[in-house]
Formats: C-alpha cells, sequence, structure tokens
C-alpha cells in the first residue's frame, strides 16, 4: 500500500497489521510487509527502527503468564465457594432458625418482599460438578460414556481399570501427568487402581475427592441424587470433600491439625457425603458381593493352556482389547491360578513367564513377546 | 484452552448472566493469565492478586443478575481488577491517591531477553531502552502496557485508565515520539555533533 512509504518510525509502531507483524508473527501481515520492503528498500533503515523500538518495548514490559495448576486451583476454590453460596440457600421453606438468624442482618429487606422463599437457584447436580471440571481442565482430556445396559470397562493409560455402570462417564488424561493421576466421574463405577506410591490416584466426583494409592472400590455419584458414596473392597481410601482438598492442596504449610478433614476408609467400609447437610458418615458396607464388578468370580484356573487363550479369556473376562501376535504366543503354555489379583497383577505374571512385555495404547492393551 | 474471540466472549457473558457455571468457569479460566500479567504491574506479591481475582468473580457471580452488557468483556474485567487491585494496595499501605500508584515495570521476574538478540550491540541498545522506559511517567509505560502487550485499542485503554479516547492517542504518540529521539536519536546527534564541530574547527582554520 502507498500510504506507508512516508510513514515515520512511531506511524509505523501505532499500524495494527505492522504490529501484527513484529510482534505476533501473523502469516498475513509477514507476506505483505516482507514484499513491501522489496518493492520500497529505501524504507529499511525508518522499517528497522521501527521494528527494533517495538520489540524493546514490548518484551520490557512482557511477563510471563502463571502455571496452569494456579488458574485450575483458583477456578475450582470460587466453584467450590459458588457451590457453599447455592447450598446455603434453602430449596424449600424448611429453614433452621439458627441458621436463618444467622444471615437475618444481609437479608431483612429480602425477607420483607418475599424474595427469600422464591429459591430460583437451582443447586448444582452431580452433572454440573463434572462439567464444570472437565470444560475448565488445561489438558486433553478423554471421555468414556457407557451408554449400554451392562457394565463396561475402560482401561486408563496406567493399566487401572474403571467399570462404569449405565449412564456413567469417567474422564481423563490421554497420559497421567507427573505426579499425579485425575480423573472425573459422574454416575457410578468400580474402580481397581494399579499401586504406585509416587502418583497418587484421584477421582473427583460430584464435590468430593477420592484418594487412593492403588485399590479397589466403588463411586456412586448420580446425577439425579444429592449423595455420594464410596465403598471399599481392598486397600485404603481417602475421601475428601473437595472444597477442603482443595485447600489442602495449596496450602503453604502443613498442618498437623489439618488430618481431620479426611475420611479414611478399609475394605468392607463405606462413606455417604450428603450434599445438603454437608457431611460424610461412615459405615459398614451392606453387601460385599455388591463391590464386585460383572463377572462375580475372578478365580481363573489354568493348566497347560495355550497364553493366546489365556489372553482372549482375559479379554473376555475385563472386556478390554488385548492385540497381540496369534501365531507366537499360540505355542506358549500356561500354568497358573488367578484368585484376587487385579488386571495389572495377571499381566505381570503372564509375562514374567514367558519373555513379553504389554503396553497400554489408547484403551487397548498391546502384547509383544515370544516364548521362551 | 484456546483463545475466545470477542464474540464468544459476548456469548460467555450471556451465558454467565443467565446463571450457567460452565460458561462462568470457561470466562474466569480463559481470561486469568491476561487479567494476572497485567494486575502484577501494580503488585509483585502473587498472593494479593490471585486473590483479588478470586474475588472479582465471586462478585461477578453473585451479581449475575444485575450485570450490564459491556461492549467489551476484556477491558471491563481489567477495569474491575484495575480498583480492586488498586483499593488493597491504597488500604495496605495507607496511600492517599491512587494517582501515585506505581505502574512499575520491574517485576521480579524481569529480565532482557530480546526476540532477535544477536550481538553486544544489540544488549547495549535494550539496556538504553530499558533506561529510556524507566524515566517515562506510570501511565505512559501502563499506556504501552495495554496497547503492545495486551493488544488494546485506544477506546478500551481509556475507559481501562479512567481518561478520554483523544488523550490516550496523544499521550501514546507523544511517548512514541519521545522514545525515538532518544534512542535513535542519541545515535544520530552524536554524528551531527561531530560533523558541526568538523566545520567549525575548519571554519577557524579558514579564518586564522
Amino acid at each position: 500500500m502507498e500510504k506507508y512509504h512516508l510513514y515515520t518510525v512511531e506511524e509505523l509502531i501505532l499500524d495494527e497489521s505492522f504490529v501484527d507483524w513484529v510482534i505476533h508473527n501473523d502469516p498475513t501481515a509477514t507476506i505483505f510487509w516482507e514484499q513491501w520492503l522489496t518493492e520500497y528498500p529505501q524504507r529499511h533503515p525508518t522499517v528497522e527502527q521501527a521494528q527494533q523500538l517495538l520489540l524493546g518495548i514490548y518484551n520490557l514490559q512482557n511477563t510471563e503468564g502463571v502455571p496452569a495448576e494456579w488458574i485450575q486451583a483458583d477456578v475450582s476454590k470460587v466453584l467450590s465457594k459458588i457451590q457453599t453460596i447455592a447450598e446455603d440457600s434453602p430449596t424449600s421453606l424448611r429453614i433452621s432458625w439458627r441458621r436463618w438468624l444467622a444471615v437475618a442482618a444481609s437479608i431483612a429487606l429480602l425477607v420483607t418482599a418475599g424474595i427469600w422463599f422464591f429459591n430460583t437457584e437451582k443447586p448444582s447436580t452431580a452433572m454440573d460438578a463434572y462439567q464444570a471440571l472437565v470444560q475448565t481442565n488445561t489438558i486433553q482430556l478423554v471421555e468414556k460414556k457407557n451408554d449400554l445396559d451392562e457394565t463396561a470397562s475402560v482401561l486408563l493409560p496406567d493399566g487401572s481399570v474403571v467399570y462404569l455402570e449405565k449412564g456413567a462417564r469417567v474422564s481423563y488424561p490421554a497420559a497421567f501427568q507427573k505426579d499425579n493421576r485425575t480423573v472425573y466421574l459422574v454416575g457410578e463405577a468400580f474402580f481397581e487402581v494399579v499401586k504406585d506410591a509416587k502418583k497418587p490416584f484421584l477421582v473427583y466426583a460430584n464435590a468430593t475427592v477420592t484418594k487412593v494409592l492403588g485399590t479397589s472400590f466403588r463411586i456412586r455419584a448420580k446425577d439425579e441424587s444429592n449423595d455420594v458414596m464410596v465403598s471399599v473392597k481392598t486397600g485404603k481410601v481417602m475421601v475428601y470433600k473437595q472444597k477442603d482438598f482443595d485447600l489442602l492442596k495449596n496450602a503453604r504449610n502443613t498442618e498437623g491439625g489439618k488430618e481431620s478433614k479426611v475420611v479414611l476408609l478399609i475394605p468392607n467400609q463405606q462413606a455417604v457425603l450428603n450434599k445438603t447437610s454437608e457431611t460424610i458418615k461412615k459405615t459398614l458396607v451392606d453387601n460385599p458381593i455388591a463391590l464386585a464388578p460383572q463377572p462375580a468370580s475372578q478365580v481363573m484356573n489354568f493348566d497347560d493352556v495355550p497364553i493366546a487363550k489365556v489372553l482372549r479369556s482375559l479379554q473376555k473376562m475385563y472386556g478390554i482389547d488385548i492385540v497381540f501376535d496369534e501365531e507366537t504366543l499360540n505355542k506358549c503354555p500356561f500354568t497358573g491360578t488367578f484368585e484376587e489379583e487385579n488386571l495389572n497383577e495377571r499381566l505381570d505374571v503372564i509375562c514374567h513367564s514367558i519373555q513379553a512385555r504389554y503396553e497400554i495404547v489408547e484403551g487397548q492393551i498391546v502384547f509383544t513377546g515370544v516364548c521362551k | 484452552m484456546h483463545p475466545y474471540t470477542e464474540n464468544e466472549l459476548h456469548d460467555l457473558w450471556q451465558r454467565l448472566r443467565q446463571g450457567d457455571v460452565q460458561s462462568f468457569a470457561a470466562l474466569m479460566t480463559s481470561q486469568y493469565n491476561a487479567m494476572y500479567k497485567y494486575a502484577v504491574k501494580f503488585s509483585p506479591e502473587s498472593d494479593i492478586i490471585r486473590d483479588g481475582i478470586q474475588d472479582l468473580f465471586l462478585d461477578l457471580w453473585e451479581k449475575r443478575a444485575t450485570l450490564s452488557d459491556p461492549k467489551s468483556i476484556k477491558p471491563y474485567l481489567f477495569l474491575a481488577l484495575r480498583n480492586k487491585i488498586l483499593k488493597t494496595i491504597v488500604h495496605q499501605n495507607r496511600i492517599v491517591s491512587l494517582d501515585n500508584i506505581l505502574f512499575d515495570f520491574k517485576d521480579p521476574n524481569f529480565n532482557i531477553e530480546q526476540k532477535h538478540i544477536a550481538d553486544q550491540t544489540d544488549t547495549d541498545k535494550s539496556r538504553r531502552l530499558q533506561k529510556l522506559m524507566t524515566q517515562l511517567t506510570d501511565r505512559q509505560r501502563e499506556i504501552l502496557y495495554l496497547r503492545f502487550n495486551q493488544n488494546l485499542n485506544n477506546e478500551a485503554i481509556a475507559d481501562i485508565m479512567g481518561v478520554n479516547k483523544q488523550s490516550v492517542a496523544n499521550l501514546l504518540h507523544r511517548t512514541l515520539v519521545e522514545l525515538k529521539e532518544k534512542w535513535v536519536g542519541s545515535l544520530t546527534s552524536l554524528i551531527f555533533t561531530l560533523f558541526t564541530c568538523q566545520i567549525f574547527f575548519l571554519k577557524i582554520l579558514s579564518i586564522s
């Protein structure tokens, strides 16, 4: 364009297209300006001065952004506070008088106007909580939804297995982060978590956070329900209210007194969080059999069975695809019994008996190896 | 998180006014970084900034039913945050006038890392520019920052800083001219001085 050939340094810096080129490296602008310079080479000194001055001004005041964890933590904090506000406003006329008196000062006018009793606040549901966390997550997440009538299994990147009940959804990163394994749940699911002491496994479900190192447990956080239930089959499980967990995570100094904010569960115990009363109650499970995922029996007995057949049995039992070379693995025989071991442990035993390895790739198990 | 367009931000804003938690969360997450980087110019204490941003969004949520429909979302948030942070600082330091608040661009993480830094001459040049920037007023630095580091137009800058659009345009232009003359000019004025000295010297020789 012709106007630019008379431009001074400051006029160039004030031009939007020039800034797009110099600071943002915009492709369209770059093409234009590089072309323009070949047509007006005598303007090169002025352009160069403008470039340098603009870049200098930009760089000297440019600061780094904040770590993604800060953003996620602070957004979660605000969301938790919003939930608290929603819970504090009653959805019915049954108000505890003590609580009413406590806020009477600030709502006196509203009570007089009768607005207090028409609460338009929709208490946030399990699905709201799930969506809020999943959509604001700064890492890319994979979501698996169970639309079938039966329980469906999902293989997580670390080898843990989630058995989703009908209608349940789980979201997780394609690869877990360095210091934790975080997943998000709405609905009901049974978890078999691979042990990793260095990377705690965290399940966020409707304002609760369940933390384990390697165990099996069930969580029920259904959208229609106001309660969240966690029951333990094996190992130890810690259950927190999400806002308590967020406070602990961001605590600048670890205070011993904060331990009372967590509920610790051992096998055959369960915890129920009631969102209305905001309490977590600990009891024993009613029916230990209800904890086991389908199928009911996990005992497997193999006597000189070709590995290929063993893998196919595992595939059938867990509902997870196992990819392997039929030819090479059909010849190896395997003898052994599995009772309480989880999927990972069974695969390890198999690999050990023949010289094999397995990898988890996009929700499938890929087996490589030859017979010893 | 992909950066939202103006229209997408307006959509989020409308849904926030109607009480949509997800849109609210998306708005806070997407604007957080820019807001933080701006606010930290007023106070290097990250806790104050983080608290300020959280309080601001909490306020927005609580008042969502009565929120206005601003022309542009980002400047609206920046103005609210600026006021909030300055109030906190004033409260802490008991400074009397808000106009005295430093827009100090020497934040703790500062380092001179030019995009096209090549050699020692470049380092010298940028150090000279840094010195010149220190000599600007706080308002001048803030205008430069909002324009070039946050990509805001004069109208938005005027709204945030509480001045009129023409003042912004004038001050911006004056500042750039001033920087240009002092930065680039220092080289040429040196040459000019030598040149005139030479002429003067020759004149003296020819007279005598």
